[in-house]
């Protein structure tokens, strides 16, 4: 018999299961179960897949937040090492900022970076809070 | 969302809370055959996916429909789905991994070692035939014999004129073969 025959006989059974099924009498059905039980086990299934749902929801919500927060997230440029110290030379004369302009000269190219993503960084937090 | 022709959400829930023992029961006996002819999963398990689908509204519950036929239906939709990816998905189900180590060595990777959770017996007995079905009442030829006018499509009066049995020497047959069902 072939594999195709084989499963074509699963199905006309499954079929045929559930019209007897559907046809015996709930007083049949039920010989030797509790009603009770089966009662209170169902309600306790919906109750349990609401709860599923529920978590399933709120961690598709946290994904599509994550999602849209990195995608309005500005994509950092690579930084140009003149721009960055020119940068930094202005916000070392600007009396909010203490920033040591003489040092500046001394300073790694990294540090330059560094200070100057910091100092972005300091400036956007300060506008958004406004 | 409600329309003419389906159930919304709050109703749906409704339906399925106003769900009989008996219709509880019958949904029980058919998700255990799913679960042992078609999929690995538990009879628990595609029940519970089966409602989720349904409440979410995933699931259409066509109004008029009677709410045990729509709960069985989404039942065999799942098992029929996990059925296909089993079959076609890159994970082999059989095969569960441990991990061995926890360290990761940047030349073998991570140490695993696979554990077979599933047996041969169950793999043989999930794979969506007739077989698997006949393979539980190996001991009791009368069940043999509903299974095979079952298999055939034929029930009720018919099946006990075809097998050559009094309609209460079949019911008593089907009782037993619906409990053993039940029972895996």
């Amino acid at each position: 018999m072939t594999d195709t025959t084989k499963q074509d006989e699963l199905r006309k059974f499954l079929q045929t299961q559930l019209e007897e099924l559907l046809e015996m009498s709930d007083e049949e059905i039920l010989e030797g179960s509790d009603p009770e039980v089966l009662k209170i086990e169902g309600l306790a299934m919906i109750a349990a897949a609401k709860a599923t749902l529920g978590s399933r929801r709120m961690a598709a919500a946290k994904t599509a937040m994550a999602i849209k927060k990195a995608s309005t997230n500005p994509i950092m440029s690579p930084i140009n090492i003149d721009e960055a110290r020119a940068y930094l030379q202005a916000a070392a004369n600007d009396s909010r900022i203490t920033i040591a302009a003489r040092s500046l000269g001394e300073m790694s190219d990294e540090d330059v970076i560094r200070i100057y993503n910091q100092l972005n960084k300091l400036r956007q937090d300060t506008n958004g809070s406004k | 969302m409600s329309d003419e022709t389906s159930l919304s959400k709050s109703e749906v829930e409704a339906a399925l809370t106003q769900l009989s023992p008996a219709d509880w029961k019958r949904i029980k006996i058919r998700a255990q055959t799913y679960s042992k002819a078609l999929t690995y999963l538990t009879a628990d398990d595609l029940v519970q996916e089966a409602l989720i689908c349904l409440l979410s509204g995933d699931r259409v519950w066509p109004r008029y429909a009677r709410s045990v036929i729509v709960v069985i239906n989404a039942t065999h939709g799942i098992a029929s789905n996990c059925r296909e990816r089993e079959q076609l998905g890159p994970i082999d189900h059989r095969v569960d991994i441990s991990v061995l180590s926890q360290e990761y060595d940047e030349e073998v990777g991570t140490l695993v070692i696979p554990i077979n959770e599933v047996t041969p017996e169950r793999i043989a007995e999930s794979r969506g035939d007739i077989e698997s079905i006949e393979r539980l009442v190996v001991n009791d030829e009368e069940l043999q014999d509903v299974v095979l006018v079952w298999s055939l499509g034929i029930r009720g009066k018919d099946a006990a004129a075809e097998l050559g049995w009094e309609m209460n020497k079949y019911e008593a047959a089907r009782k037993r073969l619906t409990r053993l069902l039940e029972s895996l």
